[in-house]
C-alpha cells in the first residue's frame, strides 16, 4: 500500500517535467542535464567540450521554451534576450582573462540578431506566421540595441580613461571651492589647476 | 566624484539629449512632411538612432588614434560635456560634430525612404505618409528640411549643455 502511495507521489512528482512529446523543449532540457551529469565523469581536457554542449542544448532548450506563452509580452517573445543572456555567459565564461567586458557589449547585439533572424524566418512564410512587427519597428529595435551596446562601449571607455588618467576627472582637476565660485571668473582665471593642464601635457 | 559615477551621468545625459532631439525633429518633420505625429516620431526616433549609433562609433574609434592631448578634449567635450575654456579645438569638434551629425541625418532620411517606408505599407497611416513623402523626394529639399531640424535641436543642445554645465560644474 505504501509503496503505491510512494509510487503515485513519484510520478506527480516526475510528471511536469516529462515531455509531452519527443520534439519538445523539455526534451532538450533532459539532455542537457545528462549532458553536463556525464561531464563529471569525462576524461581530462573533454568535461569542458562536453559542459559546452550541455551548455548550447540549454541554450536552445530554455530559449524555445521562452518563445512561448506565457513568455510573450504584447506580441514579442522574450526568446532573443533569453538566448543572448546564455549566449553572452558562455562567451564571459571563454573570453574572461582576456577581454571581461566583451559578453557585456556583445549581448545587445546577439539579442538583435536573433530579433532579426526570427522576423526573417516569419517574413518568409507570412501566411504561417505573420510578422510580428513591421519593418519600421524592426529597425527602431534594433538600432536601439546597437545604440545599448555602443553606450556599455562609451562607458567602459570611459572609466577606463578617468582611471588610467585622474585629470580626466572634473572633480579631481578642480578645487572643491571652484564649485562656488561664479562661471565668469573660471572662465578668465589665469592659475586654475584645470587650465594649467594644458600646459603640463 | 567616483569614475563609474560620472561616466553613468555622462550616458544618461545623452539619453537625455537624444530624447530631446528626437522631441524638437519629430516637431519640425511632422510641419514640414505634413505627416501625422505618430509618423513624425517615427521618422525622427530612427534618424535620430542612426545618427547617435554612427557618432557613438566614429568617437570610439576616433579616440584611440587621436594623440593624448586632443583625445582629452574630445572625451571632455563629447561626454563629459565640461568645456570651461573655448579652446580651439572644442570650436572645430562642435562645428566637426554638428556637419558630420547633419550628413549622417540626411543619409539615414534617405535610407528610410528607400528600404523602411517603400516596404512597409501594412499600415494605413504608413502608406499616406509615404505618399506625403514622395512629394518631397527631391533630395535637396529633403536636405533642406533636414538641415531645418538638425540646426534647431543642436541649438537647443548645446544651451542645454551650457545650462548644465552651470549647474553642475559650478
Amino acid at each position: 500500500m505504501d509503496f503505491k502511495k510512494n509510487m503515485d507521489r513519484a510520478k506527480m512528482m516526475i510528471s511536469p517535467a516529462v515531455p509531452p512529446r519527443f520534439v519538445h523543449w523539455k526534451t532538450l532540457l533532459l539532455f542537457s542535464i545528462v549532458i553536463w551529469i556525464l561531464s563529471f565523469f569525462a576524461l581530462d581536457g573533454g568535461e569542458d567540450f562536453i559542459a559546452g554542449v550541455g551548455w548550447i542544448l540549454i541554450t536552445i532548450s530554455i530559449g524555445w521554451a521562452t518563445s512561448l506563452p506565457p513568455f510573450i509580452i504584447g506580441k514579442l517573445p522574450l526568446s532573443p534576450w533569453v538566448i543572448a543572456t546564455f549566449i553572452s555567459l558562455l562567451i564571459y565564461q571563454l573570453t574572461e582573462d582576456t577581454d571581461p567586458t566583451l559578453a557585456l557589449k556583445a549581448w545587445p547585439l546577439i539579442a538583435a540578431v536573433f530579433i532579426a533572424v526570427m522576423e526573417g524566418f516569419k517574413s518568409r512564410s507570412p501566411e504561417n506566421s505573420p510578422p510580428l512587427l513591421s519593418r519600421t519597428s524592426l529597425v527602431t529595435i534594433i538600432l536601439i540595441h546597437v545604440l545599448l551596446s555602443c553606450w556599455i562601449e562609451l562607458y567602459i571607455l570611459l572609466v577606463q580613461q578617468m582611471e588610467n588618467n585622474p585629470e580626466l576627472n572634473p572633480s579631481i582637476t578642480r578645487p572643491r571651492s571652484a564649485f562656488l565660485q561664479p562661471a565668469s571668473s573660471l572662465l578668465h582665471a589665469k592659475n586654475h589647476n584645470f587650465l594649467k593642464l594644458d600646459e603640463q601635457f | 566624484m567616483q569614475p563609474f559615477i560620472l561616466a553613468g551621468r555622462a550616458i544618461l545625459f545623452r539619453l537625455l539629449r537624444l530624447l530631446m532631439t528626437i522631441t524638437i525633429e519629430s516637431f519640425v518633420y511632422q510641419k514640414s512632411f505634413k505627416i501625422s505625429p505618430k509618423q513624425g516620431v517615427k521618422y525622427a526616433i530612427i534618424i535620430d538612432l542612426f545618427a547617435e549609433v554612427f557618432g557613438a562609433i566614429v568617437f570610439t574609434s576616433l579616440q584611440t588614434f587621436f594623440p593624448f592631448n586632443t583625445a582629452r578634449h574630445l572625451i571632455i567635450y563629447l561626454t563629459l560635456d565640461d568645456f570651461q575654456k573655448f579652446a580651439p579645438d572644442v570650436i572645430v569638434l562642435t562645428l566637426f560634430y554638428f556637419l558630420l551629425f547633419l550628413l549622417v541625418k540626411w543619409i539615414g532620411l534617405l535610407f528610410l525612404d528607400m528600404f523602411v517606408f517603400d516596404n512597409d505599407n501594412s499600415v494605413s497611416d504608413q502608406a499616406t505618409s509615404t505618399s506625403n513623402l514622395e512629394r518631397s523626394t527631391q533630395w535637396g529639399n529633403q536636405f533642406k528640411i533636414v538641415t531645418k531640424a538638425h540646426t534647431i535641436s543642436y541649438t537647443v543642445t548645446l544651451l542645454f549643455v551650457l545650462l548644465k554645465i552651470r549647474v553642475f560644474y559650478f
